[in-house]
């Protein structure tokens, strides 16, 4: 029996210390001073049991139940704190004033247990006091109250909460289920020496309490378990050395003691360590979840995005077409009364309808000239806004350049001889680079910038220079004519459309909307076309660039 | 006898204009209007009810059907598989142009390019008569 001793001992310095531990834990929370007054209250209840195997004296019986009567009114308050329930003050004062009663009582009369005439380990014997019943009836009344209080909040609370009584409960079974063994069943048994051990098991309550209330990895029951087993046996393996017989069994078995402290302290290291990482792992896993949730949704957006560019470029395409059929309609319309204007008058010209006299020829042949003005004008309209809607995509080939403005000379030769003005093409001996162009286009851009120089030239004549260079061709247009003002070449390919005071420059210079075609034509094929003049009188020239591969083209 | 010129036309004053031109050049003229009319004179052509003309000149914009449609009736039958069109009309588009060459449209004539009586020089040229 004697073992028991140190055991009882241990149990009040465990108690004591997990008092002191949940209070350092956190100071300002009132649960955590409320379980550590109660963790002391009930380790000095405990106390007395471990002397009355040292030092047999009748106080400690008093001294026991006093505490005793503190024990479950401490318990209820942070039961009460720890499932949040609701105490009225004056229910306080009740519960607190009944428990200070019964301290008192015991601690100084007689009148609970009188007349103590021995005591040993585990029990005493004496006589019944008056209130011997009342006693117990409070106790256990006390005890049925906590353990419905905690039950009915376990049933009702959820998450962390729910977890946290359960703990509280599952040390509440320990040590009920302790008390049971060692105080009823053992006894039945006729074994009476485990009855000792029935205030110090509830430890059990406080170590699971003490968990629950300071969290500390509530939600891991690896980790409890394993440092539960590993102080129950850390706990044995003292027990046996305070009671070992022999002097080096002692030693041997402090040896045994430290070893086995540290190999659990690092086993339960290695499993939070273990335990870190993993959540650790689930962090990242969850980072990256996250990441490859938010692309995803990007891609989604860009894929909608896509859809709507798609989409968008087929209504434009549809828009496209609608207005390209509403220029070749106009077209039609607006050449079909031009035609019969030109029809009519060349055949009142020709004498279809019989002779005309002299008089009336000159006003007919300047109706005539000013409808083929007209129908120029048309044509040439149309032909912008047929390129300005960007209907026609251009039409690419290669294109032997120096042929082609071969042919443009050749077409405007009669035009130069005419006017008596030389028209040249200075091109290198080697061929050029083929380009690719559309030389349907290309050609009339090229020709109405020729035709242009001749036009405003009266003395000398117009030279056409190609060359290559780098990935470009080069083209000059030099003519000897008139010559323009700064102001003059900035209106020349400007789109006149848009503002009235430019259409009137561009008109004044009378270079005509030809050149605005060639422009939109060049940039088409991502080149490029501007001019140069030294002034009035002086002539110009027309510089194109082409690139030989345009990397895309669209009009 | 004279050469049988059709006209596939809707505008009333080409018309008139076309027909005074073509009698001062001892041309036969007949004239549809649109392409209903032009189907049912085909039919009556087919069936020997009409002289075949000696050419054609179609329009492409017609009230009802457009002038590729005519062109393709003209080749599918038997009796008037061979004769000579010329597309003449306005209306530029260059799938039309496609269509009509590959309907064996002997000119794609641009109206506007030509007075009447260039017309009148080129079909006749076409008809063997200068």
């Amino acid at each position: 029996m004697e073992f028991l001793v140190p055991v009882i001992l241990i149990a009040v310095l465990i108690n004591l210390l997990l008092g002191f531990f949940v209070y350092i834990k956190n100071r300002s929370r009132k649960i955590n001073l409320l379980f550590s007054i109660s963790s002391i209250i009930t380790a000095i209840w405990v106390f007395p049991n471990f002397m009355a195997g040292v030092w047999s004296i009748p106080f400690w019986v008093k001294f026991g139940y006093g505490f005793g009567a503190l024990v479950p009114l401490s318990a209820l308050l942070w039961v009460i704190e720890l499932c949040e329930r609701k105490i009225t003050k004056e229910e306080i004062y009740l519960l607190s004033g009944l428990g200070i009663f019964f301290f008192i009582v015991s601690y100084t009369n007689d009148l609970i247990v009188a007349n103590v005439k021995r005591v040993y380990l585990g029990g005493f014997e004496g006589e019944k006091g008056p209130f011997f019943v009342s006693y117990w009836i409070y106790i256990v009344g006390m005890l049925f109250f906590i353990l419905y209080v905690l039950i009915s909040s376990y049933l009702k609370a959820k998450g962390i909460k729910k977890l946290q009584i359960s703990y509280v409960l599952v040390g509440a079974i320990f040590y009920i289920g302790t008390v049971v063994i060692v105080s009823f069943i053992l006894p039945l048994m006729g074994i009476y020496k485990f009855i000792p051990l029935d205030s110090p098991s509830s430890l059990f309550l406080l170590f699971f309490t003490a968990l629950a209330i300071t969290r500390v990895h509530l939600f891991e029951i690896r980790v409890i378990l394993t440092e539960a087993l590993v102080s129950g046996i850390a706990l044995i393996l003292l027990v046996q050395v305070l009671i070992a017989p022999a002097f080096w069994l002692k030693i041997f078995g402090f040896l045994l003691l430290i070893l086995f402290s540290i190999a659990g302290y690092l086993l339960v290291k290695s499993i939070l360590k273990e335990i870190a990482m993993k959540t650790e792992i689930e962090r990242a896993y969850e980072v990256e979840k996250r990441a490859r949730e938010e692309l995803e949704k990007i891609a989604i957006q860009e894929r909608k995005l896509r859809e709507k560019d798609e989409e968008l470029v087929k209504e434009l395409k549809k828009l496209d077409e609608a207005k390209n059929q509403f220029i070749l309609i106009t077209q039609h319309h607006l050449r079909t009364p031009l035609s019969i204007m030109k029809g009519y008058m060349s055949m009142l010209l020709d004498g279809t309808y019989g002779e005309i006299n002299e008089k009336l020829k000159k006003p007919l042949l300047n109706f005539q000239k000013s409808t083929e003005d007209l129908i120029k004008l048309v044509n040439e309209f149309l032909d912008i806004s047929q390129l300005q809607v960007g209907g026609e995509i251009l039409n690419l080939k290669d294109v032997q350049i120096e042929d082609l403005l071969s042919e443009i000379v050749e077409e405007l030769k009669p035009e130069t001889t005419a006017k008596n003005l030389y028209l040249k093409l200075e091109k290198p001996t080697q061929p050029l680079p083929q380009i690719k162009a559309d030389p349907k286009k290309l050609k009339a851009a090229l020709f109405n910038i020729v035709d242009n120089g001749i036009k405003y030239t009266e003395k000398g004549g117009v030279t056409v220079k190609v060359r290559s260079m780098n990935s470009e061709i080069k083209i000059e247009v030099e003519d000897t004519g008139m010559g323009m003002t700064k102001e003059e070449i900035d209106a020349l390919f400007s789109g006149f459309f848009k503002r009235s005071e430019e259409a009137k420059r561009a008109y004044a210079t009378g270079r005509g909307i030809g050149l605005f075609l060639s422009d939109q034509i060049i940039k088409a094929h991502q080149g490029k076309v501007w001019a140069e003049s030294e002034g009035k009188g002086k002539g110009s020239t027309f510089y194109i660039e082409l690139p030989l591969q345009p990397s895309e083209l669209r009009i | 006898m004279k050469k049988k010129i059709w006209l596939i036309e809707d505008e009333e004053m080409l018309i008139e204009m076309y027909t005074d031109v073509f009698k001062l050049a001892k041309l036969e003229i007949e004239t549809t209007r649109t392409g209903y009319e032009s189907l049912e004179k085909l039919k009556r052509i087919r069936e020997g009810k009409e002289r075949k003309p000696d050419l054609i000149l179609l329009d492409l914009l017609l009230p009802d059907i457009n002038g590729i449609q005519i062109l393709e009736e003209i080749r599918k039958y038997e009796e008037t598989r061979n004769l000579p069109v010329f597309i003449l009309s306005n209306y530029a588009a260059p799938e039309m142009k496609e269509m009509g060459i590959e309907l064996k449209a002997e000119k794609f004539l641009l109206r506007i390019d030509y007075t009447p009586s260039q017309l009148v020089k080129i079909i006749k040229e076409r008809l063997g008569e200068k």
